[in-house]
């Protein structure tokens, strides 16, 4: 391709190369083939100049002109927009739209003789008219009436300028509306986007690595150990273990063989399995979500739909204020005045755009809520539950201290104990294992196969005698192996925070291993930000011992605490506290926390939680920090302190302009632009961000906020 | 008869006819469309020259101000 540079500076290149180049279609797969230099940082291409803009790293600059050289555009085909391409284009579209908006106005009112431009006004009016005369009767008074009354009367004054500025006022904030609906829309496809770049694509030829926007239904793509898998699919060959944990909860691994299914966001732990592609993740979970949060109308703020029958409410007054300010003054100007002004408007218009710039800033900051009306609750709470395991720890428990009893020393308990616990992928084990590997323990395989019981233990043969390891209720309860008081005092002063696993061999307690699953390291801090910023309870739910759990809590600063709760109480435990009159958000990972999340006011799910949890949650944590629940907090805080403001300034400029046009201050055109001026700038406000630089992350407060 | 002729509202009503007849013939003909279709295309045209130089002249000023940038130690 024929082209000219434009501009050439170290690592930045802009090449021209005439309009009619390219078609717009094309502009990102002529963007895409730049980026496809490593050598590339950004790139971007113009239809209407035929211009690219590439910046570079290093000394690519004449690999990128011998590739703009052989760019041939007729091989090329279009390309998916990247959500930064459709981010640029929206913000472009959305500028275009309001200069020619703008535009027409202008040269409207200049070039065209006035019989012209008044009988297109005249038109354009009548459209308003009817569509007020419908709402009417489909809806009752709505502010569609209101538009519809104010621009007839305008037109039956034949005040063509009025009713002109009145609907291209109109105009503009419909603009801004689809404009920051839309872009809200792109913001969190592109936050919620499946971050799995690339896939190995089983080829005749063998396995070739492709973008994962490449991959089709049908395609069959090879995974293997350590990864996760893309797509939900069936396995075509080759077998493996796959931790499903994500989605089930099973912290076990599950083999997987042909013909087996397999889900999006399960990882291989071990082996290699070809999928084949049955759903692609993103055409699922997350439009799903998207229209959700679109569709729904439960979804919206309580605030949003207050606002929005507020403002309805409110048009029959306008009417009532146009009728007396005739009756009164008998100056159908000043009453024309009145019916120009109203709440409804600004009300109806700035409380969804606030509302839904405050979902795009949380998508921007990682955080999907699925709807409005979780910031507000999530604003009006005083109260927090936490799962413990997985939430407020990372659920990668550690051994702590092995417990020796019956003669054996420590070091034979703990190879003991791996030796029976190294052949399932508990995380428990996985500890308990690798508390003998840094100790250096080598254990042969001594005993029988190995029998596992499902969230009991483990039990086999050793040496002709029963061995079994797991906990207290299965070793002493079901096993009945005798744990004396002496020994169950020693355990109980040494284990401390942690759970304890107890051996027996030959019906006899061997020893006791503490777990210990660390908190968080910003458990601390993350609670503290949120009592800062006025939670007043926080609750933590645990399956752990009494003794655990109180430790666990007063080194975290939790205010309450339930111990040795089973998953099935949890829903009841959060169904309580609300009862006792609190508002509950609950934050909770596993499959087990489902019911309680749905029974919270409001409920959050951490990145790392399962799948189910994160349906069933109304915010999610793309990152894996709990402080993001408090920069969550201030900003839909901050989101209802905006959304009062907003009232406020509403009533007061508009009670001004409805005074001035009452006493004849105003004319009708002066209240009409104050009135929709003041509403587009308040819009325009609204959409800023709600969080301050300063209070995005880890600053969120000051310190002395927090002593 | 003659009286009739010098009705105004008559010769407005044949006039009108006349203009109906003549606008349809005007509207179909071959050399209104040609002339319509290079009006457009004219038109085309100048709107994608109108943006081949917005663009090019938001290019040059994004150059400007990165050129800036630079020089302010800003990037």
């Amino acid at each position: 391709m024929r082209y000219k540079i434009i501009y050439d500076k170290a690592g930045r290149l802009r090449l021209r190369c005439g309009k009619f180049a390219f078609d717009k279609e094309l502009e990102s797969a002529v963007a895409e083939y730049f980026r496809s230099c490593d050598a590339v940082t950004s790139a971007e291409a113009h239809f209407e100049n035929g211009g690219m803009l590439i910046c570079y790293k290093g000394d690519a600059r004449q690999q990128l002109l011998d590739m703009a050289a052989e760019l041939d555009t007729r091989k090329l085909t279009p390309v998916k927009d990247t959500s930064e391409d459709t981010l640029a284009k929206l913000d472009d579209d959305f500028k275009n739209n309001v200069i020619k908006h703008v535009v027409k106005r202008l040269i409207n009112r200049a070039l065209l003789p006035p019989v012209i431009g008044h009988t297109i006004v005249v038109l354009r009016g009548l459209g308003y008219v009817w569509r007020g005369i419908k709402a009417l009767f489909e809806d009752g008074l709505t502010v569609e009436v209101l538009d519809g009354a104010s621009i007839g009367a305008c037109l039956l004054q034949s005040n063509h300028e009025t009713a002109g500025s009145i609907m291209f006022l109109l105009q503009l904030s419909g603009l801004l509306e689809d404009y920051t609906r839309a872009r809200t829309r792109a913001a969190l496809t592109e936050s919620l986007a499946v971050k799995t770049d690339k896939v190995w694509l089983v080829t005749e030829s063998g396995d070739v690595l492709i973008n994962m926007s490449e991959l089709k239904v049908g395609d069959v793509i090879r995974v293997r150990t350590g990864s996760m898998i893309p797509v939900d699919g069936e396995v075509t060959e080759g077998e493996g273990m796959v931790n499903e944990s994500s989605m089930t909860g099973e912290p076990l691994s599950v083999m997987k063989t042909a013909d087996k299914s397999v889900f999006a966001g399960t990882v291989v732990d071990e082996g290699s399995l070809a999928v084949r592609v049955r759903a692609l993740s993103g055409d699922t979970r997350i439009n799903q979500i998207i229209r959700l949060i679109d569709d729904s109308e439960n979804l919206k703020a309580g605030v949003q739909s207050r606002a929005e029958r507020l403002a309805d409410s409110i048009v029959p007054f306008s009417f009532l204020g146009f009728g007396l300010t005739l009756l009164l003054t008998g100056n159908i100007t000043k009453a024309v005045s009145i019916l120009m002004v109203d709440y409804s408007c600004a009300i109806k218009l700035s409380t969804p755009i606030s509302v839904i710039s405050a979902l795009r800033e949380a998508a921007e900051h990682d955080m999907t809520v699925k709807g409005g009306k979780f910031l507000e609750e999530f604003a009006a709470a005083d109260t927090v539950v936490f799962d413990k395991t997985g939430t407020l720890t990372n659920a990668e428990p550690v051994l702590e201290q092995v417990i020796a009893f019956d003669g054996m020393n420590e070091d034979e308990v703990l190879r003991t104990a791996a030796c029976l616990e190294e052949h399932f992928p508990h995380s428990v084990a996985a500890a308990i294992v690798k508390g003998a590997a840094d100790k250096d323990l080598i254990h042969e395989e001594e005993h029988a196969e190995v029998e596992y019981i499902v969230a009991h233990g483990i039990a086999t043969t050793l040496h002709g005698e029963r061995a079994v390891i797991g906990s207290r209720h299965f070793v002493q309860e079901d096993e009945g192996v005798e744990v004396t008081d002496e020994m169950q005092a020693v355990i109980d002063r040494q284990a401390g925070a942690s759970s304890v696993i107890y051996l027996a061999i030959g019906g006899r307690l061997k020893g006791a291993l503490c777990i210990f699953d660390p908190p968080r390291t910003e458990a601390k801090r993350a609670i503290s930000l949120l009592k800062a910023a006025g939670i007043k309870n926080v609750v933590m739910l645990t399956g752990d011992s009494e003794k655990a759990a109180k430790l666990t809590a007063e080194r975290l600063g939790i205010t309450h605490y339930e111990s040795q709760v089973l998953p099935e109480d949890k829903h009841a435990m959060v169904e309580a506290i609300k009862l006792s009159g609190h508002r509950v958000i609950m934050v909770g990972d596993g499959i087990n926390d489902a019911p309680a999340l749905a029974a919270a006011n409001v409920s959050c799910a951490m990145s790392d939680a399962s799948d189910i949890a994160r349906e069933a949650a109304d915010i999610t944590l793309r990152g894996a920090d709990l402080t993001e629940l408090a920069v969550m907090r201030r900003l839909s805080v901050s989101l209802m302190d905006r959304i009062n403001a907003n009232y406020r300034f509403i009533i007061a400029f508009n009670s001004a302009l409805l005074a001035l046009g009452f006493f004849g201050v105003l004319t009708p055109a002066a209240s009409a632009f104050l009135h929709n001026g003041s509403t587009m700038a308040l819009c325009a406000l609204s959409m800023r961000p709600l969080l301050k630089e300063d209070e995005k992350k880890g600053s969120l407060f000051t310190l002395t906020e927090l002593v | 008869m003659l009286n009739c002729l010098k009705n105004q509202k008559l010769w407005c009503a044949v006039g009108g006819a006349a203009a109906v007849i003549v606008g349809k013939k005007v509207v179909k003909a071959k050399k209104t469309r040609e002339l319509c279709v290079s009006g457009l295309a004219k038109g085309m045209k100048l709107r994608a020259d109108a943006q081949e130089a917005f663009r090019s002249m938001k290019d040059e000023a994004n150059d400007i101000c990165c050129d800036a940038k630079a020089e302010a130690g800003v990037e």
